[in-house]
């Protein structure tokens, strides 16, 4: 409804390129990818650089404060998001690239009002500053599509922060599509999986009861894998399923546009 | 309210029969939207709206006073009730002066809201609603569930029950069959009711005109039969001029049922005038404030642009698993949780603000663009303004140090892969396996090595 | 509460300002926009018709007198009573009701058309896209002709109809230059309920047949 936020620059970046030499990029890694799923980050670093990027992690960047604002204490997130804010703000300019549409929402819609909430004003002009850099990784490698021939058919997990604070929903399926990939109708692709952060901890049946009505709804006889492109959901919805012995796999959206992954689903 | 959100959650979602229905209505409510779909600025209508209903709340004194002026000109009457014990009150006595014995209701929250039904009933007036979800709802002795679909929750079984036991006959679960059963049932209260009591979905300042939405006909009914009729209308719910109600009502009947009109948009200017054969002798305005204008000024202002569609309701994935009554709330929903307690700040009231996991799908169909997920931030936020807990102070402080983010990232990991169902809380693995992490290591100490 | 003491309440909380909201910022629109249909409209008629007929009431059009006496007997359905309300339009068939001995109505009060069945009323205007009928109280002199009878005749002229529930309200003070009626009712097909399991059943208060003959004579 409002007007598409989280556009990405990257064909203006993608101009700039001489030959080899691949474009600087800011990967912010977040903690979940970093703490659960290095592997996938991998997978995501070597995305990057197969559309011409050169990703790095600014040493000092740490949570975009997103658990703390979530639950109600904006002074506790606003402490942390400032450590990331001025890490990224002294990171060599171009785009910063966020694998995650929840942490990418935290910090390209929510900073702003979160240093304002807290009566930051440098911070916030810094996060307002900043915004216009931060592209959700669909988005960016969205820019720069490439054809392939892989195998499988898999289901996707529109996650809620991405679909409707970035409006971001044909790129992950582009991507997935042009990969070679089918994706199968899953009626409920696009309602929340009912992590929801401390939602999924202080409310545990009704998110428990919202990843069951998602799961029910799978079409778990025509695909290989579910896919995504925020781990948290991922974790939600994979934690429920090994719960109730449903082995199907869990993939983020990196490890099947990884350049060096598998050529099948599994 | 009784219990906590928790435990009342706990018990609809043990209910099987209940999660049938919330699911087949709110799946029909958003299919019927979609089809409803004829506008081709929808958006831009919205951001207007938004703006508009600001523009309203801005300058809220001077729009009542032009409202009241108008109303009686027409010749009504207004009321203003800093409370629900002062809008009872001033129902109760107009019901009183006039000897009223049987008071035809249709449908409005904001009298639920304020309890106006018992006050009426507490010095022996009969009440009928005749909404007919409403008046199912009544008949079982219940609440509603669903601020537009009072009985969602009820099954045509269930209908069929009640009414056959009002009846004294056997009745089909048809609801043809029971439709003409209220018809019938209702239309003898309509002809021998004393005062009619309606709410309001807009009053229109500038000619002190009261709107009504209406698909069965009830809000004509109580309208146009009996000798007195009774508004009872939130302060909030007004706009200043014919080309805002346009706009609003462009946008409402297409959020709530996908409609372009509802069925009656009932304008109400003034009681009967010379030469008319029906309509009430009296109309009466009762302007309730009861919380609302504490509401302004507080970052939460922006809840008194609702013009109670109830799309919010239906696209809400909590909604759709608890339903309404979970809620412990005349207004449930991503609204509810918003709006009840900035009514009533009470613990059980507050405590609603959890009942979301911030999917923000209620702001995206929100035809007047409330930031409804962060009015519930902003809920959070005030209910935690005693401090953080020591847990998230101490989170703040690692984390906000870059070594020692590493470190416990690194500790993290390898307590997921060592011991993964004990190192979060027992609250996510009693009914999730936490997964094992993928990859090990450093992500960021690899790529900095050139390892990746 | 009197009137000053609430409306200083308010005003005092107004002058709190409006804390801005930065994640999802209040944008000002200039101007207050109608709805832009994705359908073009033509033929105001055929438009009302159609969309009379969508909303589950009966259009008709009528060109001659001997068009309307099929509809009016075909409403009639050998009923012999009608209440008629006092707008101008009914004039148009009091004289096809006498030639039927048809006991009309002209009622006193709600009371009287308890058991009626069929209300005629004309229209102060009628609406294309929604096929709405418009009713006014100040000419139809009557709330309830058009709400108790199980069926409603409404005689609407054709150049009454407007396109767009927005060319009626922005325009208020031409449709009605003497501030609008005491009840001006917007009547979009006939009485409809989705109370029982979101089932739609027709004719719960208002009429269960909604007839619309467009007199193009």
């Amino acid at each position: 409804m409002e007007a598409p936020s989280g556009a990405s620059n990257a064909s203006a970046y993608h101009a700039e390129m001489d030959g080899d030499t691949k474009i600087p990029l800011i990967l912010f890694p977040t903690c979940v990818m970093e703490a659960m799923a290095p592997a996938v980050g991998e997978a995501v670093v070597r995305t990057l650089r197969d559309r011409g990027f050169a990703p790095s992690i600014p040493p000092d960047a740490t949570c975009c404060g997103q658990p703390a604002w979530n639950a109600g204490y904006p002074e506790e997130a606003a402490t942390v998001a400032r450590t990331t804010l001025a890490a990224l703000t002294d990171a060599p300019s171009g785009p910063v690239c966020v694998p995650a549409g929840s942490c990418a929402t935290m910090m390209r819609v929510y900073w702003p009002e979160l240093f304002r909430r807290v009566g930051d004003e440098e911070a916030r002009a810094a996060a307002v500053e900043i915004a216009d850099r931060i592209v959700e990784f669909t988005r960016l490698v969205a820019d720069d599509r490439r054809q392939a021939d892989r195998q499988g058919t898999v289901a996707y997990h529109h996650s809620c922060h991405m679909l409707r604070e970035l409006h971001i929903h044909d790129e992950p399926v582009a991507l997935l599509t042009d990969a070679g990939y089918a994706v199968a109708d899953w009626d409920d692709d696009d309602r929340c999986c009912g992590f929801g952060g401390l939602f999924s901890v202080k409310e545990p049946e009704i998110s428990v009861a919202m990843a069951d009505e998602k799961i029910d709804g799978l079409p778990l006889d025509g695909i290989e894998a579910l896919v995504g492109s925020d781990l948290s959901c991922l974790l939600q919805l994979e934690g429920r399923m090994r719960r109730r012995g449903i082995d199907l796999p869990v993939r983020h959206i990196a490890e099947l546009l990884d350049p060096s992954g598998p050529t099948d689903v599994r | 309210m009784s219990d906590d959100l928790r435990t009342r959650a706990t018990e609809a979602l043990a209910d099987r029969g209940l999660h049938e229905a919330l699911a087949r209505a709110t799946d029909r409510f958003v299919e019927i939207r979609r089809a409803g779909d004829d506008v081709a600025n929808l958006d831009a209508l919205k951001r207007a709206a938004r703006w508009q209903r600001h523009r309203v709340m801005e300058r809220l004194p001077e729009i009542l006073e032009r409202f009241a002026d108008a109303v009686g000109r027409a010749g009504g009457v207004v009321h203003w009730a800093a409370d629900a014990a002062e809008a009872n009150d001033i129902v109760g006595d107009l019901a009183a002066r006039h000897a009223v014995r049987t008071v035809v209701k249709s449908k409005s929250m904001l009298t639920e809201e304020i309890g106006l039904n018992e006050a009426l009933e507490a010095v022996g007036i009969d009440v009928v609603e005749t909404d007919l979800g409403e008046w199912i709802v009544q008949l079982a002795g219940d609440r509603p569930s669903h601020i537009l679909g009072p009985a969602i929750h009820y099954t045509r079984e269930r209908v069929a029950e009640l009414f056959s036991a009002r009846a004294g006959e056997e009745l089909p679960p048809d609801p043809e069959v029971l439709c003409a059963y209220a018809r019938a049932s209702l239309r003898e209260r309509f002809l021998e009711a004393d005062m009619g009591i309606s709410g309001c979905n807009f009053g229109v300042a500038e000619t002190g005109t009261v709107v009504l939405v209406t698909n069965e006909g009830n809000g004509r009914m109580v309208t146009s039969v009996p000798p007195i009729h009774v508004v009872v209308m939130g302060m909030e719910r007004i706009v200043e001029t014919w080309d805002q109600l346009d706009l609003m009502m462009t946008l409402l009947p297409r959020s709530a049922t996908g409609q372009q009109l509802s069925v009656y948009t009932t304008q109400v200017t003034g009681p009967r005038r010379d030469g008319e054969i029906d309509g009430p002798d009296e109309l009466h305005v009762v302007i309730v404030d009861n919380g609302r204008s504490h509401v302004l000024g507080t970052g939460a202002h922006e809840m008194l642009h609702c013009i109670r569609c109830s799309a919010c309701l239906n696209v809400c994935p909590v909604y759709r698993q608890i339903g309404g009554h979970a809620y412990g709330s005349v207004y449930s929903g991503p609204m509810g949780a918003v709006l009840t307690p900035l009514l009533d700040p009470s613990p059980a009231a507050t405590e609603l603000a959890n009942a979301s996991s911030l999917c923000s799908a209620c702001h995206e169909v929100c035809p007047v663009g409330i930031p409804l997920q962060d009015l519930l931030l902003l809920r959070r936020a005030d209910n935690a303004a005693g401090g953080a807990p020591a847990a998230f102070r101490a989170w703040a402080k690692v984390w906000s140090r870059p070594a020692a983010y590493r470190a416990s990232i690194a500790a993290v990991q390898t307590g997921a892969r060592m011991v993964p169902d004990t190192f979060v809380p027992s609250a996510w693995t009693d009914g999730r396996t936490v997964p094992r992490p993928r990859g090990r290591g450093s992500l960021r100490e690899r790529l900095a090595r050139g390892e990746i | 509460m009197d009137r000053d003491a609430f409306l200083a309440r308010v005003r005092r909380r107004v002058d709190l300002g409006f804390p801005p909201n930065a994640a999802h910022p209040l944008a000002r629109v200039d101007d207050v926009p109608e709805a832009v249909y994705t359908e073009p409209l033509d033929d105001l008629v055929g438009a009302f018709v159609a969309a009379v007929r969508r909303q589950g009431g009966e259009p008709h059009r009528a060109t001659t007198m001997e068009a309307l006496e099929t509809v009016l007997d075909d409403v009639l359905a050998g009923a012999g009573t009608v209440a008629v309300s006092a707008d101008p339009e009914v004039a148009l068939v009091t004289d096809l009701l006498d030639d039927r001995s048809i006991d009309i109505v002209h009622p006193r009060g709600a009371n009287e058309l308890a058991d009626v069945p069929i209300g005629v009323t004309g229209a102060a205007g009628a609406i294309a896209r929604t096929g709405t009928v418009v009713v006014a109280s100040s000419r139809a002199a009557s709330r309830s002709v058009s709400l108790i009878p199980p069926v409603h005749l409404a005689l609407v002229p054709a150049g009454s109809i407007v396109a767009t529930p927005s060319d009626w309200w922005r325009n208020m003070d031409d449709r009605h230059p003497d501030g609008p009626p005491s009840q001006l009712v917007f009547i979009t097909g006939p009485s409809k309920s989705a109370d029982i399991e979101l089932t739609l059943t027709v004719g719960v208060h208002g009429p269960k047949r909604l007839v619309v003959v467009v007199w193009e004579g």
